[in-house]
């Protein structure tokens, strides 16, 4: 299929990103023309993450979320059908739901007063037998509609992109992690709820900082998550180490850096070498009842996942959605230096409130707009873009070579997958060949399931991964 | 004497007959209006509040006396300057 190459000023695109030689221009991080053709060759057409069902449990319910800059409703109808509209009347363009979340029989739009059903007809018109004379046909003035949602186990996702594939498709290989994160701890589907509010906060760097390191760039976590990682925020306290993350039990398992080259898709993900789900381990020492709760749903969950192989159990979802259990990380631009940054806990519905208590302090210490381990990467990709602004400072390219040329596959253990040592650039560089992709395809059909950019970093080889314990 | 009289008639006085495009003192706030009251709109209509979406702009309503009688028992959206009187209140 074609590719359309896309120029840019005196530079084609793919002269800005020079995967083979792992060398990438700052332009693509600070170049407002390019900010502007990101919106809509990447974010009117990839599927994004809108929310979760349980935000919306009964009909008229709704929620305002994100695709791209611009805002859109989650709504519940009166016939308990789901919908995700644009949140802009069509009469003058006022936000329809000024409010982030609520219930509702229409939305009024405080400018002229047009109304609209939750199911997005317009219903009223001001003076509309009056004025409008029966010139205008109401059924054609609804508000804007996603071209597809899908309800993927709760998790709800939409494109503005009729021709993309299915969402299902879209997440190839990790549409299992996707779906394991919706699960409550024993390996229920659609188990889980989210934390109300979601938490959103604006930082001052362009969104592919975190959208394109987070889950491919474990080589700065032992710098500047140096204090974190010592400080005790975990849940075990200064038991284990002081580890911020929870104590496990051992199992073998080799970590690498995975990812779908030609889907953008990649994590830090473990293949173990046995089967099954380790046993729990206590970890909750200072939240009296939590590991009693934990340990029985795990129990449950090994049982369901006794003789089976789980491989990957995060993910960045292209192009700015990071898929973890317990937490959703959401980058959504918001001007070619400024990130909407949006956090979304899910916990077990069904868990006690003790449970539900505990894991959200957790995360709020973890991570989110005042987590500890955030602020450490909010200071690095705050700076980082600010020192990537200047006139001699976009003379020098990002250095994204970690790893280039060592990239293997496994198909045996981890189906579609390119692997790399854990500590590697892989994923970033994926992402990067996937925006590229994106920003030089004139449809889905440049861009799927064909790569039409050649495999940076050398060719993916065969190769046996080494067993660790 | 129309069915809107007895509040454009007060405005009129009020601005020395100037023309009613719709009363601002005497509004009636809608926003609370609780479902079941009876509102008299600018067409002539009684019609019973079934859903208040509380936005302050519009009402669901069903027509309850019309001059039209097709429009009798037929639902309906009255917006917020065409709710002329409240005809009949009910308890919250």
């Amino acid at each position: 299929m074609a590719s359309l190459v896309r120029s840019f000023g005196d530079r084609s695109l793919r002269s800005l990103v020079d995967l083979d030689r792992g060398l990438v221009s700052r332009e693509i991080y600070v170049n407002e023309d390019l900010y502007k053709m990101e919106l809509e060759q990447v974010f009117t057409r990839a599927w994004l993450f809108i929310g979760h069902e349980a935000q919306v449990p009964n009909p008229g319910d709704f929620v305002v979320s994100r695709m791209g800059e611009e805002e859109v409703i989650l709504v519940r109808d009166r016939k308990n059908q789901l919908h995700v509209f644009l949140n802009t009347c069509r009469h003058r363009g006022m936000k329809v739901c000024r409010y982030d979340d609520g219930n509702t029989l229409v939305f009024t739009c405080p400018f002229h007063g047009w109304s609209y059903d939750t199911d997005g007809r317009l219903v009223g018109v001001p003076y509309f037998d009056a004025a409008y004379k029966g010139d205008m046909d109401k059924s054609e003035w609804g508000l804007p509609e996603v071209a597809q949602m899908c309800n993927f186990y709760g998790s709800i996702w939409a494109t503005w992109d009729k021709g993309a594939p299915s969402f299902e498709s879209y997440l190839g290989p990790y549409s299992d992690t996707v779906r394991r994160a919706f699960q409550s701890s024993d390996g229920e589907d659609n188990g889980v709820e989210l934390f109300n509010p979601v938490y959103k906060w604006r930082i001052p760097c362009n969104w592919k900082f975190p959208g394109f390191s987070f889950d491919g760039d474990r080589a700065h976590a032992a710098m500047t998550h140096r204090s974190i990682n010592v400080a005790a925020i975990g849940p075990q306290g200064d038991a284990g180490g002081g580890s911020r993350a929870p104590i496990r039990a051992p199992f073998p398992y080799t970590d690498y850096e995975m990812t779908v080259p030609e889907l953008g898709h990649g994590g830090h993900n473990a293949i173990y070498e046995q089967p099954g789900l380790a046993e729990y381990r206590d970890t909750w020492f200072t939240e009296p009842g939590v590991d009693d709760y934990y340990r029985a749903m795990r129990e449950k969950k090994r049982e369901k996942y006794r003789g089976q192989y789980i491989v990957g159990e995060t993910a960045l979802i292209w192009p700015n959605v990071n898929i973890q259990p317990h937490r959703i990380l959401i980058w959504h631009p918001h001007s070619v230096g400024v990130t909407e940054s949006w956090r979304a806990y899910p916990i077990d519905r069904m868990a006690p409130q003790h449970v539900k208590d505990a894991q959200r302090r957790y995360m709020m210490r973890y991570g989110g707009p005042c987590g500890l381990t955030e602020s450490d990467d909010m200071e690095n990709w705050n700076y980082a873009s600010a020192a990537s602004f200047g006139t001699v400072a976009k003379r020098y390219p990002y250095n994204f070579m970690m790893g280039a040329g060592h990239a293997f596959v496994d198909e045996q253990r981890a189906p579609g997958m390119t692997l790399n040592y854990e500590v590697a650039e892989e994923n970033q560089r994926s992402r990067l060949r996937r925006w590229l992709e994106f920003m030089e395809a004139g449809s889905w059909e440049d861009i799927y399931p064909v790569n039409p950019v050649s495999p940076s970093a050398g060719e993916a080889t065969k190769s046996k991964s080494k067993v660790e314990s | 004497m129309t069915d809107q009289e007895p509040i454009a008639k007060k405005y009129s006085e009020a601005v020395g007959g100037a023309a009613i495009t719709g009363a601002v003192n005497d509004a009636v706030l809608i926003r609370d209006l609780p479902e079941g009251t009876h509102v008299r709109i600018r067409s002539g209509d009684i019609v019973e509040i079934t859903a208040n979406p509380r936005d302050g702009g519009w009402l669901f309503v069903k027509v309850l006396e019309s001059s039209d009688s097709s429009r009798i028992g037929t639902d309906d959206m009255a917006f917020c300057v065409d709710v002329i009187d409240v005809v009949r209140h009910v308890d919250r």
